[in-house]
């Protein structure tokens, strides 16, 4: 069994208010660093439970440039058994190109689980496991997963519904493609200070891309950072009177 | 111009065809409409134009949602496919996009023409910026939209055309509500934890202060990944967004993504032993405070004011 995880370094979604700046159509950041995103981090321990619970291969796929490297030695050092970088530049890109460029590296090396994160952290696109799974043959798609377990010939999963949570089981002959959210159970374990040093020193394939087919296409015309609306008063005073002021206040704003 | 419009039930059941339904009038003007839907159109919808409403079976499959949808749209090639962004969408929307080789665009706020281009609008990098994206032809598009009821319409109700349920992927499938408290969506008051609390025991023990304060207990990402709380309790970009008269964020950090999720809220308050937290940039009222030791003070305060309470209204 194979499962292909794909993984994307992002701007640090933690960063504050502010060390983001916003011109044209262009992202200032010069503070900020390159973080593996969080759903994909949800997608790579997924991943990761899949393959010790079955003895699966695990490829981790990075599109982009050199700053998914960090992206990539993450999955390497909680245990993906190989880790591909598909070279193109770093810039908004329509999300049906980004799923073209994707199925590069499905073609190279088929799998049979696609794991993807829900939403990549920068676009908040949320749409390309979809398309990845309509683009290659129709696979079908199983979105907001919590828990996949093996049991027998079949998966059991959970995924995330209204109110609740699905049950659901599946043959698992099927090839499939996932997009998963947070959960305790897909929570990234954090790698052994070995297994870090060991995955720095281990290789990233780099493989070329070529443009996709041109076609119409979504083209981002400008960015706006959106203001901070808030009047960000402060209450001061000793634990006591912080205590009582902001009891008072609570209960006025609940009227 | 032809344009498909594609609802769940509980879309249609909320009013959310309706709003779907201005979007497209007011966009396209006169266009042919194809509504692929997940349940039977409300009886007094009605369309001055020419509508065909197709029903598919939906349930808990993905793959019957999506097989259904794919054979309702056939051989039609609308110009543009709408859906509510929600549950139908995620199923559906992207997948359809792909095979059909369209370009798709979902968490668009506004739609608006430009010069000849239709231009959308959605925020971006956890509600940061706001990305004005122009779409071409052809595209898949999830609107946030708000219920419209679709009363006093004129015309003739729509053709329906209504399919069988395709064959699924799930053996079986249950869905299991994982959270019976207050529903987020409607709560005027919401009380929020995060990871600056510690432990699931300071988590749990903030439900004493919502019920003081008639409200709802939210979590933050990071306090549904310790599993302090469930996810249906998560607010953000992509948990619940929420619009309460009053959100009380304690121990709450106030990544981006979380921020999103709150800023339709009337007051925000936030309670945070670090004062450089970037909660306090998004607050209307700021407490630097360690949380465990204001709650009792706080909660002994509130109970002098507002009583011991059990029910959801508002204090006072």
């Amino acid at each position: 069994m194979h499962i292909m995880v794909f993984v994307k370094a992002i701007l640090d979604p933690e960063a504050p208010v502010g060390a983001l700046s916003f011109e044209g159509d262009q992202v200032r950041s010069e503070s900020v660093r390159h973080v593996l995103g969080p759903f994909e981090a949800n997608a790579l321990e997924l991943a990761m439970k899949l393959k010790e619970a079955t003895g699966a291969e695990c490829t981790a796929v990075a599109l982009g440039g050199a700053e998914q490297e960090t992206a990539l030695r993450t999955a390497l050092a909680v245990g993906a058994t190989r880790a591909l970088r598909l070279d193109a530049p770093q810039r908004f890109r329509d999300p049906l190109e980004t799923a073209m460029l994707l199925a590069m590296a499905a073609k190279e090396q088929p799998a049979d689980l696609y794991c993807f994160g829900r939403q990549a952290g920068d676009w908040d696109e949320g749409v390309v496991a979809g398309c990845f799974a309509g683009l290659l043959g129709d696979l079908p798609f199983l979105p907001l997963v919590q828990v996949v377990r093996p049991e027998g010939e079949d998966w059991l999963l959970e995924r995330e519904v209204p109110g609740g949570r699905a049950l659901d089981r599946l043959p698992r002959h099927h090839r499939l493609v996932l997009s998963v959210t947070n959960h305790p159970f897909t929570t990234l374990r954090l790698p052994k200070v070995r297994d870090v040093l060991q995955a720095n020193r281990r290789p990233i394939e780099v493989l070329p891309t070529e443009e996709p087919p041109t076609g119409p296409r979504l083209t981002l015309r400008r960015l706006v950072a959106r203001p901070v609306e808030r009047r960000g008063e402060r209450l001061e005073g000793s634990l006591e009177a912080l205590a009582e002021a902001l009891a008072d206040r609570l209960v006025a704003f609940c009227r | 111009m032809d344009v498909a419009l594609c609802l769940s039930a509980e879309e249609i059941a909320k009013g959310l065809g309706g709003a779907l339904r201005q979007t497209a009038e007011e966009l396209f003007g006169d266009h042919q409409t194809f509504i692929l839907a997940e349940a039977a159109p409300p009886s007094e919808w009605r369309w001055p134009g020419r509508s065909t409403w197709g029903i598919a079976p939906s349930g808990g499959d993905p793959e019957v949602r999506y097989r259904a949808l794919r054979a309702l749209l056939g051989d039609l090639r609308p110009t543009y496919l709408l859906f509510a962004e929600g549950p139908l969408f995620e199923a559906v929307g992207a997948r359809l996009a792909g095979a059909l080789g369209r370009t798709v665009l979902r968490g668009v706020l506004t739609l608006h023409w430009q010069d000849g281009q239709l231009l959308a609008q959605k925020p971006v990098f956890g509600g940061k910026a706001m990305a004005e994206i122009s779409v071409p032809e052809g595209a898949v598009l999830a609107l946030e939209v708000e219920p419209r009821p679709t009363a006093d319409e004129v015309g003739s109700p729509p053709e329906t055309l209504r399919l069988s349920a395709p064959a699924g992927l799930l053996r079986e499938t249950r869905v299991e509500a994982v959270h019976s408290g207050q529903d987020l969506a409607s709560a005027r008051v919401i009380v929020s934890g995060g990871r600056g609390l510690g432990s699931q025991e300071a988590f749990s023990d903030l439900q004493e202060l919502a019920d003081l304060l008639g409200g709802a207990l939210g979590a933050s990402r990071a306090a549904v990944d310790a599993g302090w709380a469930s996810p249906a309790q998560q607010v953000g970009l992509t948990g619940q967004k929420v619009a309460p008269d009053l959100y009380l964020a304690i121990g709450i950090s106030g990544a981006s993504q979380h921020l999103s999720g709150i800023q339709k809220a009337k007051t925000v308050v936030a309670v945070n032993s670090d004062p450089k937290a970037p909660i306090f940039s998004a607050a209307d009222l700021g407490v630097v405070a360690d949380w465990h030791a204001l709650r009792p003070l706080l909660l002994s305060a509130l109970r002098s004011r507002v009583g011991p309470r059990s029910d959801a209204g508002s204090p006072g």
